[in-house]
């Protein structure tokens, strides 16, 4: 085959560029260790995400010295937890991050605005990415892929908050009783759990019929402490009041429980 | 003509992308031209070539066409 | 006997009607375009409901890249097999036939796009398909969308059985000739195809469509979508390399010269062959469940699929160089102000592969596995295809309709400087557009979003601002959309012009370094379609094995998701409860 000079010479630079490409990119595979999605994860079934080990329980959780998994399930059209109405997805700076993102509808994408933490969420799979935070700043976090009439609408954010500042608490129990008699005492006991792995101190809130009080708490990592809030009913008729607790830890994400008490007689229905 | 229309047409075509990127070059070294200065500027650039283009050379008496 | 319509007449009629259904679609998708461009830049409000953003984006997609480009090509493939064979198609009924089929499939598959406008029909029903040219389930289409597009596709089907027979009966009576050019690159782009659309193929017969219509319960969602890219990759050259095709064969002739090397175009054509295929999978490096040594092989062949590119760039230049150099060009650039700049067939293709060169550079990067993670689905990747599909293709096609059209009835062009200008304005349009594009991308702006403003956060640009580069995507968006205005103008206008004696011939000079240079092996089709067959088992197996092991062939699980759901409920449901529904 006639080959003009020029020609081979344009064959081989050519040759040495896709070479040259294709070493480029390994290195930044193999030798940089830039990690891709890829099939780590087993599938999931989108419809009974609520029994899923994983996603039952969306948000961050704390599994190392400074490792932490965010759970988390995107929907048409927002993220759980990231987007509204869930509150922002939190995470402390200085930490490892690994995201485990799983779709319960359509395919979605989890795009970290102005980085290249990107990935396409298909219903059934679930995509990791692992990503380490540095500093304390905010994200903003978007879907990429077209997924109904509401796409553009969905979107969520990402809070790195200070390592000293970032609070994991849990009220995984209230004891609390239904009723008492008019002029008795209330005991409820409120269970905190930590779940970061470091010992964390926060306030509790507790609110009864309009009324506060406040308890300090410091809790051990990884475990539980039980604050009793105790309301007396001397002054107070006979009537179904409702109580709240709260943990104050300056996160954005809500952690609080409540309950009804009646004092005197419980009304027949 | 010292081009022909259809090269002067070209020629005013090749320019627009030098101009639009020219003020982003331009931004990156922290010099910050406005986008009206930046337009008279292109607009300036383009008339400048069709002039160049219109005005016959010395010699050139009929503008003969080349293409 | 000069003109193809005068050599040709009944094909030159097929060519003819399959063009005017390629610039009908051309023309309603630049349309929608345009109104992508201004709603979603903020300067205008187009859509008071910006649902309706998504039946627009739709129509854009599939009329441009399934409509416009195919109805085009098929056209060009007719006119090179019967003029390069010189003999004209075996059978005009089965020829008609295909173009039925091709019909019926736009008809449909437009239809159920285009109802999507109206939220009720009578009897019908909610009748919609917006789920944009990618139809990635669980986002359903009505059946008939599906079912259009299965029927376009056997009628492309049907159209290469006709010039694989028109090749076969030439052979018997040339037992000893070469295939001619322009029919080896038809049979070899024919070839990728059957290849190629097995995948979209086995996705719509055996999944969406048995699914939309209620007779399958669920679908694998990622098997879908990676049967889709199987087909989704390789249509790229689908588009492309009828558009080389013009490049090696129209182009050297408007220039004044000869191809360069007839060899080169061959080995260019079969690399495409057997290397189109096995890439798909570099448009799923972000997606779960796909192994990332699967992902690392098509990126390999990705790169490879380079070099057939990078040869004809070779070729196309140094062809028109010896053009101009046959027209008194001379010097070391010198000759580039000999080529016939006046002609906007040369100049639209000249354009076209110039602007093709900065596509490819930015799909390099895009075949980056790591680097997509930046780009990926951001507004950069419709950045970069508006150069290669959009403009190689779409310019090339454009650009060489002013050769065809003359050829085709007989009828002069309508206007040279008009065309002249249509071709230049789509280069200064597009360069707005795209370059704006890719840099709107870089922020992280997404594509396919109606309205890419968020409450909680904005997009920074370190140099210049978002608001530029939207004036910039909307300013030119409208240039384009002029430029195809004047394209249709000078269509309609050639198609009502008076006959005209003296068209150009449309013989196409012998190449420079002819057939006889090639070795004969290189025209072995049945090697070639072989090792692209077994080149794709060996990309696809084993991740499509994966997939199906994993997922099930009918998916873990998971509702379908009908785009024609009621709108209307969807939104009450925000406004009532200020939160949207679950
Ligand atoms: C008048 C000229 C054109 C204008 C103004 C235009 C504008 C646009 C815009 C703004 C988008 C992005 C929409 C988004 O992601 O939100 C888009 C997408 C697209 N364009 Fe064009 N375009 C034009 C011509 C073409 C041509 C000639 C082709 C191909 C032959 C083409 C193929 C596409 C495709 C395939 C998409 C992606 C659709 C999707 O994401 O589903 N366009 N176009
Ligand atoms: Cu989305
Ligand atoms: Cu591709």
């Amino acid at each position: 085959m006639n080959v003009h000079q020029y020609e081979r010479y344009w064959l081989i630079a050519a040759l040495v560029l896709i070479v040259a490409i294709i070493a480029t990119v390994t290195y930044g595979a193999v030798g940089i260790g830039i990690a891709m999605i890829d099939d780590s994860e087993e599938t999931v079934d989108p419809d009974a995400l609520g029994e899923h080990e994983r996603f039952s329980e969306t948000g961050t959780h704390q599994v190392g010295e400074n490792e932490y998994e965010v759970n988390v399930i995107a929907w048409q059209f927002s993220y759980e937890p990231g987007g509204s109405p869930d509150p922002p997805i939190e995470v402390p700076a200085g930490s490892e991050v690994t995201f485990y993102v799983t779709s319960e509808d359509v395919i979605h994408s989890f795009s970290v605005v102005g980085t290249n933490v990107n990935t396409m969420v298909i219903p059934g799979e679930v995509a990791t990415m692992t990503v380490e935070f540095d500093e304390a700043t905010e994200y903003g976090l978007l879907c990429n892929e077209y997924c109904g009439e509401l796409h553009h609408d969905m979107e969520g954010e990402i809070i790195v908050h200070p390592e000293e500042e970032f609070d994991l608490f849990e009220i995984p129990a209230v004891d609390a009783p239904e009723q008492v008699d008019a002029g008795e005492e209330a005991e409820i006991t409120v269970t905190l759990a930590n779940e970061r792995h470091q010992e964390r101190s926060t306030t509790l809130a507790f609110e009864f019929d309009g009324d506060e009080q406040r308890e300090d708490v410091t809790v051990d990592g990884e475990s539980t402490e039980e604050v009793t809030f105790t309301v007396d009913t001397t002054d107070l008729e006979d009537d179904d009041y409702s109580w709240s607790v709260t943990v104050e830890d300056g996160m954005e994400r809500t952690v609080d429980e409540s309950g009804q008490l009646t004092v005197g007689e419980p009304e027949e229905d | 003509m010292r081009i022909s229309r259809s090269s002067l047409l070209i020629l005013a075509a090749f320019m627009i992308p030098v101009v639009v990127e020219f003020r982003t070059l331009l931004l990156m070294f922290g010099i910050d031209v406005s986008i009206e200065a930046a337009v008279a500027a292109s607009v300036a650039a383009v008339a400048a070539v069709t002039l160049w283009a219109v005005i016959p050379a010395r010699g050139d008496h009929d503008g003969a066409e080349t293409a | 006997m000069s003109t193809y319509v005068e050599r040709f007449p009944a094909e030159a009629k097929v060519i003819r009607s399959a063009f005017y259904v390629s610039f009908v679609s051309l023309a309603i998708g630049a349309l929608m375009g345009l109104l992508q461009t201004l709603h979603r830049t903020g300067m205008f409000e187009v859509f008071s409901e910006p649902g309706t953003y998504y039946t627009v984006l739709t129509t854009h997609g599939v009329f441009l890249v399934i409509a416009f480009t195919i109805w085009f090509l098929v056209g060009v493939f007719v006119w090179a097999v019967t003029t390069s064979l010189d003999r004209g198609v075996e059978s005009l009924r089965f020829t008609w036939s295909w173009y039925g089929l091709m019909s019926l499939g736009t008809a449909l598959a437009g239809i159920a796009i285009l109802a999507g406008f109206v939220d009720d029909w009578p009897i019908v029903g909610d009748v919609s398909a917006d789920v944009l040219f990618t139809f990635y389930a669980p986002l359903q289409a009505h059946p008939m969308f599906y079912l259009g597009l299965a029927i376009f596709i056997v009628g492309t089907w049907v159209a290469g059985v006709d010039w694989f027979r028109s090749w076969w009966v030439w052979k018997q009576e040339n037992p000893d000739e070469r295939i001619p050019l322009p029919t080896f690159m038809v049979l070899t782009t024919m070839l990728m195809w059957y290849i190629a659309t097995l995948g979209v193929a086995v996705a719509v017969l055996a999944f969406l469509l048995p699914w939309s219509l209620g007779l399958l319960e669920t679908v694998n969602p990622l098997l879908t979508r990676t049967l889709f890219w199987f087909f989704g990759h390789p249509v790229v050259y689908f588009w492309l390399m009828p558009a080389y095709m013009m490049w090696y064969l129209l182009l050297p002739k408007i220039s004044g010269g000869r191809l360069f090397s007839d060899p080169l175009a061959r080995v260019v054509f079969i690399l495409f062959l057997i290397l189109s295929v096995p890439t798909g999978i570099h448009h799923q490096y972000l997606d779960p469940g796909i192994s990332e040594g699967f992902k690392f092989i098509a990126m390999t062949n990705t790169m490879f699929l380079l070099l057939p590119s990078l040869l004809t760039a070779f070729t196309v230049v140094a062809s028109m160089e010896h053009g101009a150099r046959q027209r008194g060009g001379e010097g070391h650039f010198g000759w580039l102000k000999a080529l016939p700049w006046g002609n906007p067939a040369f100049t639209g293709m000249a354009l076209a592969g110039l602007m093709f060169a900065a596509g490819g550079f930015s799909g390099m990067i895009n075949a980056g596995m790591n680097i997509n993670y930046l780009v990926h689905n951001s507004f950069w990747v419709p950045g970069h295809f508006h150069l290669t599909v959009g403009t190689a293709v779409a310019l090339t096609f454009m650009a060489s309709t002013y050769w065809f059209l003359p050829q085709l009835t007989g009828r002069k062009l309508f206007s040279r400087p008009l065309a002249l200008v249509q071709v230049v304005l789509w280069f200064v349009g597009m360069t707005f557009m795209s370059n704006a594009m890719h840099r709107a991308g870089l922020l992280g702006i997404p594509r396919r979003t109606a309205e890419p403003w968020y409450d909680g956060f904005e997009f920074e640009a370190g140099v210049g601002s978002v608001g530029e580069l939207n004036a910039q995507i909307a300013l030119g968006g409208t240039l384009l959309t002029l430029s195809v205005a004047i394209f249709l103008v000078v269509v309609i206008g050639t198609a009502l012009n008076g006959k005209s004696s003296e068209i150009e011939t449309s013989v196409i000079p012998e190449p420079l370094s002819g057939p006889e240079d090639s070795p004969l092996v290189l025209d072995n089709l049945k090697l070639w379609t072989v090792i692209a067959v077994v080149l794709v088992v060996l990309a696809y197996t084993l991740p499509l094995a994966s997939i199906i092991d994993r997922g099930g062939l009918l998916g873990p699980g998971g509702r379908a998701f009908p785009m024609s759901l009621d709108s209307l409920v969807v939104l009450a449901q925000l406004a009532t409860e200020g939160a949207l529904p679950r």
